[in-house]
């Protein structure tokens, strides 16, 4: 497991301005982890990666495991440890994707998922997938049982990530950049406040007390996060939502049924957040976009075909017909 | 009125804010002379140094690899033993500081490089231990003003604070003794003398704060910039500024002054500014550079240059002088700024040594080999097995190593691995368009290229009645051009929908695709683009699969910032072939325009017929 050498500067969570479905997003796949990954793609500067990192932060008090750049298959997978070889011992070095599944947070963060190269990505999720690690290299068979939540951020001016590899995920978030002043201005008093306390030692101002506050925010937030995962199995989807799901994956035209199942536990996840026992319409209205808005045909090039106010009023129609 | 301090005071200005605020991340410096970077950077690392231990300064030039960068030289064998443990230029021990990066030139430097400071520059994550976190990098880079132009947004958003360098090194050279510069040995002393004492020489004991209507002003200032991390950039150098007064707090008037030592930060003039306020900084600050002293040079009422008192009280004003030292016809320091800046795919190519080495290096491991002199891709398993079976007739005429296992050269295995090609042919075919019979004779260069360069060859086609959905392109991968759904692909029947920005689409992702990721870097691309530059198809039209309302141009200038981008990418050479059609001649014009491209215009039959 990797612990931090010394304390991040990190925003607290709940200091986070805006992001809301971001922060959604996250907050489901931890709650379920059969929804699978989250992709956020967005312009540069929009705080992806600081989001992702103050959530694992705030829900497991480290940060995530981190496929480094300039990864090699050996350290996603493992590989044997040379210098041990070397002295005539045969030692198996786990890789990254044992130690994300072994960490406390059970997450894999690759900052820039679409430069790291094909043959890592379609690694990373086939495991993230099935669940399962079989290795058959260099003379070490092993299989493990993996549970790890992929987490992804991108840039897509760099390229996208081809269809078959967005169905992967979960999730997708579409982030754009903040334009309203105030949420702005916002985040550079956050930023400011953060840095003034963590670069203030010894001092006691406004700074550390809003820090302060943050940090008790979030260990509520991680408490009901918590209780929201041991509320989950007792969340059960009625027929409308599941009729509601399958109705919303036909007429967004989503190919398999990747879409209706990540819907359905994603809802799942929403309700056992809200305390609820019972999928609403609500729930579904609320993370449809999340789940379908990388399953629509057309996105063959990588570019996310835009979601607009004519498929939220899609979802809705669909919903509102379905018997609640 | 006040003015700004002079360019070298201006660079070394920033140098120093960078000092005292890590989550900079560091400066570009636009046509600065590059010999002036390392002393820089040297600058400032030996004025931020906090401990026995100062950061240490990286060159990164333009054949950094990734090796280079994060694995280090290969294992290292002496006689008893192997050295494995990795090293690498951005390798430092948890315990020491972060080193200071200095690129000599941004846009020259290898995609590993750009890799590095994409994913390092103000992240306090360290690289190499994922979940770590070490020291912030600080990175000083170079590049020429008209090669920042084609740096992607991507790139030069990670260097929000920029440094006009031109007029730095003209006032460098104006300070500095040139006989002494002249002499290789008296450069360095006279590069010091004006340099002067390191960035920072005191750690402040607590930091300024924010006072009222401080973040208010930035994200007036920033207008509508689109990443934030331009307004981060602002209110750090302002409250950089004030550390270095020893002010308790840092205002508007200070922000005004980042801004207008960062130059035009934004895509909007600023608002108007209230009247300013005093600045209410410690009386008695004296010219210097030690903490507690004011930072910048300004103007007295004369009008001379001389350290002075805080210039911000001129609130907008300093910032208009900024902007009007730069002159208004100098291109913008912020150039992703522009609505048609789009990001190359790639920085220029590595040299040619390394890119054979990469080549080797990718592809699928298909097996191992004995050892050629380059033991980077080494194969563990299969070398030591190799070893294993002398074992006993080694340790038989060396009885001192005991149970150790003896590995000689001539065990080392290194992977074999399946070739894959530099090269990639893209092929756009408009089937709507007429060929006509001069078509294989322009193309044929192209082509022959491809063959006789093995290329993997991706083929986007559209308007064609076989489509299964009209409004979209299609696009097929193949590893060669005889690959059977390449030939079929000019059998085919034109149709009615031309959706034309969807082929650029698709070939401006593949481009992105094969030119940028990873370690497989494409060497060489040749678009082929057979069109006569009639969309009639919007982009969001081939995206949705749904067609609604009138067309217009769109289906046109949807594919313009496209081909742009495709025009913007390095290693890439592009033709827009066309028929000699006599109606709307200038849209495969326009389209090669934007593509930056060569037209190949397909001549009528009659023009053939002898």
């Amino acid at each position: 497991m990797t612990k931090a050498l010394i304390q991040p500067l990190l925003l607290p969570y709940s200091m986070i301005v805006g992001q809301d479905d971001l922060k959604t997003a996250l907050e489901v796949a931890f709650v379920n982890p059969m929804v699978g990954g989250v992709l956020a793609t967005g312009q540069r500067g929009t705080a992806k990666s600081t989001t992702v990192r103050s959530f694992a932060m705030m829900a497991a008090g480290e940060l995530p495991v981190t496929l480094p750049i300039g990864a090699t298959d050996d350290r996603v997978l493992g590989g044997w440890n040379v210098d041990k070889l070397m002295q005539g011992e045969s030692t198996w070095q786990p890789g990254l994707l044992v130690e994300a599944s072994t960490s406390d947070g059970r997450t894999l963060y690759v900052d820039e998922i679409n430069l790291l190269d094909d043959y890592l990505v379609n690694i990373i999720l086939d495991v993230a997938s099935t669940g399962i690690l079989n290795l058959q290299r260099e003379n070490h068979s092993e299989e493990n049982q993996i549970r790890f939540t992929l987490v992804g951020t991108m840039n897509p001016d760099e390229g996208g990530l081809r269809p078959q590899l967005l169905d992967r995920f979960g999730l997708v978030v579409p982030i754009s950049a903040l334009e309203d002043l105030d949420e702005r201005g916002r985040i550079v008093e956050a930023v400011l406040c953060l840095e003034e306390q963590a670069e203030s030692p010894g001092t006691e101002s406004a700074a550390h007390v809003r820090v302060r506050k943050a940090c008790a925010l979030d260990s509520t937030r991680r408490d009901q996060l918590t209780a929201a995962r041991d509320t989950l199995p007792a969340v059960v989807p009625g027929k409308a939502a599941l009729v509601a799901c399958v109705k919303l994956a036909s007429e967004f035209e989503v190919a398999g049924h990747r879409g209706e199942i990540v819907l359905i536990q994603a809802a799942r996840a929403l309700a056992a957040l809200e305390g609820q026992l019972q999928v609403g319409a609500e729930h579904i209205r609320k993370i449809s976009k999340l789940a379908l808005v990388h399953r629509r045909p057309g996105g063959e090039s990588g570019t996310l075909p835009e979601w607009t106010d004519e498929h939220d009023a899609l979802v809705n129609r669909i919903v509102d017909a379905c018997d609640w | 009125m006040s003015s700004l301090p002079d360019p070298l005071e201006r660079g070394l200005t920033l140098l120093r804010c960078l000092a005292y605020e890590p989550a900079l991340g560091g400066i570009l410096f636009v046509d600065l002379d590059p010999a002036l970077l390392v002393p820089l950077a040297r600058w400032l690392a030996g004025g931020s140094a906090l401990g026995t231990t100062a950061p240490h300064v990286v060159t990164l030039g333009a054949s950094a690899s990734e090796d280079d960068l994060w694995s280090g030289q290969a294992p290292r064998f002496s006689r008893d033993a192997a050295d494995t443990s990795p090293r690498g230029l951005l390798r430092w021990e948890p315990t020491d500081h972060a080193p200071v990066v200095v690129v000599p030139d941004l846009a020259r430097a290898g995609l590993a490089t750009v890799r590095a400071a994409i994913a390092m520059i103000g992240s306090d994550i360290h690289p190499h231990d994922p979940g770590r976190t070490s020291g912030r990098t600080r990175w000083i880079a170079g590049c020429a003003r008209d090669d920042a132009q084609r740096l992607s947004a991507h790139l030069l958003d990670r260097f929000p604070v920029r440094v006009d360098g031109a007029p730095m090194s003209a006032e460098w050279v104006s300070r500095a003794n040139l006989v002494e510069i002249n002499d290789p040995e008296g450069e360095a002393p006279a590069l010091a003398s004006v340099l002067g004492i390191p960035a920072v020489t005191g750690v402040p004991t607590r930091r300024p704060v924010p006072a009222d209507g401080v973040a208010a002003r930035i994200v007036a200032l920033t207008g509508t910039v689109t990443s934030r991390r331009r307004d981060l950039a602002l209110g750090r150098v302002a409250r950089a500024l004030a550390t270095h007064a020893s002010a308790p707090e840092f205002t508007v008037q200070d922000v005004d002054l980042a801004a207008a030592l960062m130059g035009p930060a934004s895509a909007e003039p600023p608002p108007p500014v209230p009247e300013p306020t005093v600045v209410h900084h410690p009386p008695g600050a004296e010219q210097g550079d030690e903490p507690g002293k004011d930072l910048v040079l300004g103007s007295d009422p004369t009008g001379d240059t001389t350290v002075g008192p805080h210039v911000a009280a001129e609130g907008t004003g300093a910032r208009r002088e900024a902007a009007e030292a730069l002159g208004p016809e100098a291109p913008s320091l912020y150039p992703e700024d522009q609505a048609m800046h789009l990001p190359p795919a790639s920085s220029l190519r590595l040299p040619g040594q390394n890119r054979l080495l990469a080549r080797r290096l990718r592809g699928q491991a298909i097996g191992v080999m004995p050892f050629r002199g380059d033991v980077r891709d080494l194969a563990v398993v299969a070398t030591l097995l190799e070893a294993a079976k002398y074992q006993s007739v080694r340790r038989a005429n060396r009885k001192e190593s005991g149970r150790r296992l003896l590995i000689s050269p001539v065990d080392l295995r290194v992977r074999r691995r399946q070739p894959e090609s530099g090269r990639l042919f893209v092929v756009v075919l408009d089937h709507t368009c007429p060929r006509g019979e001069g078509w294989a004779q322009v193309v044929a260069p192209y082509f022959r290229w491809a063959f006789q360069e093995g290329a993997r060859v991706c083929l986007i086609e559209f308007g064609h009645r076989d489509s299964a959905h009209e409004l979209s392109a299609t696009r097929t991968r193949a590893e060669s051009l005889f690959d059977p759904r390449v030939l079929a692909a000019f059998e085919r029947e034109p149709g009615r929908a031309s959706p034309l920005a969807h082929a650029l689409d698709l070939a401006v992702h593949e481009l992105r695709r094969f030119l940028r990721r990873g370690r497989a870097a494409t060497d060489e691309a040749v678009v082929v683009v057979a069109t006569d530059g009639r969309g009639n198809v919007p982009l969001a039209a081939s995206l949705s699969g749904r067609l609604s309302g009138p067309v217009g141009r769109d289906g046109v200038t949807d594919g313009l910032p496209l081909a742009i981008a495709i025009g913007a990418l390095h290693r890439t050479t592009t033709v827009v072939v066309t028929p000699d059609v006599h109606q709307q001649r200038h849209l495969p014009v326009e389209l090669a325009e934007a593509m930056d491209a060569t037209v190949a215009v397909v001549p009528d039959e009659e023009d053939l017929t002898p």
